[in-house]
């Protein structure tokens, strides 16, 4: 069993070894969640500057795949910005 | 005799553009002598100053601003709730369970608009925090 797999590794030094490309040549790391973890950022509905990231140029929420927002602190920044267009800090439109 | 359980709450209050800073703050003393009557607690006072609403309200362009830190009892709540419905000197309102109240000053305090570097210095080294807090 041994002999066939060394002469299986044998076989590929006899050509020119063709250089492998792998499939995620343009892999991007992905962003962690910016509120997740003990350093983590803290959602609150009345920081604004925060928010603002958070939103389009129009005031809507931006998906969590751009932002890269764990599902559950998603959950919790949807509330805050939607506290805080109660209370008149961020429109609810913006031209 | 059991203690009433007391719940932390946020609120945070809009008072119309007319109201001067005088009737702003002798309302929130009112509050807070409201608050203490039921047995809460009155945490933290920030008066955050004239803001610049996002859109308009009742057709008015700003407001005064307060944020309260608050430990009431979970049946004082909804009274509370009524009494700032009918009182027309609130144009806004917002009272929030939370898990835990934050001692610092708020974003909501450092975050003003038409303010000056040097003022906001002055509240992130706590020196006007201090000041507002003293006098509530």
């Amino acid at each position: 069993m041994s002999e066939e797999t060394i002469i299986e590794s044998g076989a590929s030094t006899n050509g020119p070894r063709m250089p492998v490309r792998s499939k995620r040549t343009f892999f991007k790391k992905r962003r962690s969640c910016p509120f997740s973890g003990p350093n983590g950022l803290k959602v609150d509905y009345k920081n604004i500057q925060l928010l603002q990231k958070f939103l389009s140029d129009s005031g809507k929420i931006l998906p969590s795949r751009i932002t890269a927002v764990s599902t559950k602190h998603q959950r919790h920044l949807s509330r805050a910005v939607k506290h805080a267009r109660f209370l008149a800090l961020i429109p609810y439109i913006s031209d | 005799m059991k203690q009433k359980q007391l719940n932390n709450y946020e609120f945070v209050c809009i008072f119309t553009q007319d109201t001067t800073e005088q009737i702003v703050r002798s309302t929130v003393s009112e509050y807070t002598q409201k608050i203490k009557e039921v047995g809460g607690e009155v945490a933290k006072t920030e008066f955050c100053g004239m803001r610049t609403f996002a859109y308009p309200i009742d057709k008015k362009k700003k407001g005064y601003y307060i944020l309260l830190n608050l430990r009431l009892p979970a049946e004082f709540v909804k009274k509370f709730d009524i009494f700032l419905k009918n009182d027309p000197k609130a144009v806004r309102f917002l009272l929030l369970r939370v898990d835990e109240l934050d001692p610092k000053p708020s974003e909501l305090l450092q975050q003003r608009h038409n303010l000056d570097t040097v003022y906001k210095a002055q509240i992130r080294s706590g020196k006007i925090y201090q000041q507002q807090s003293e006098t509530a």
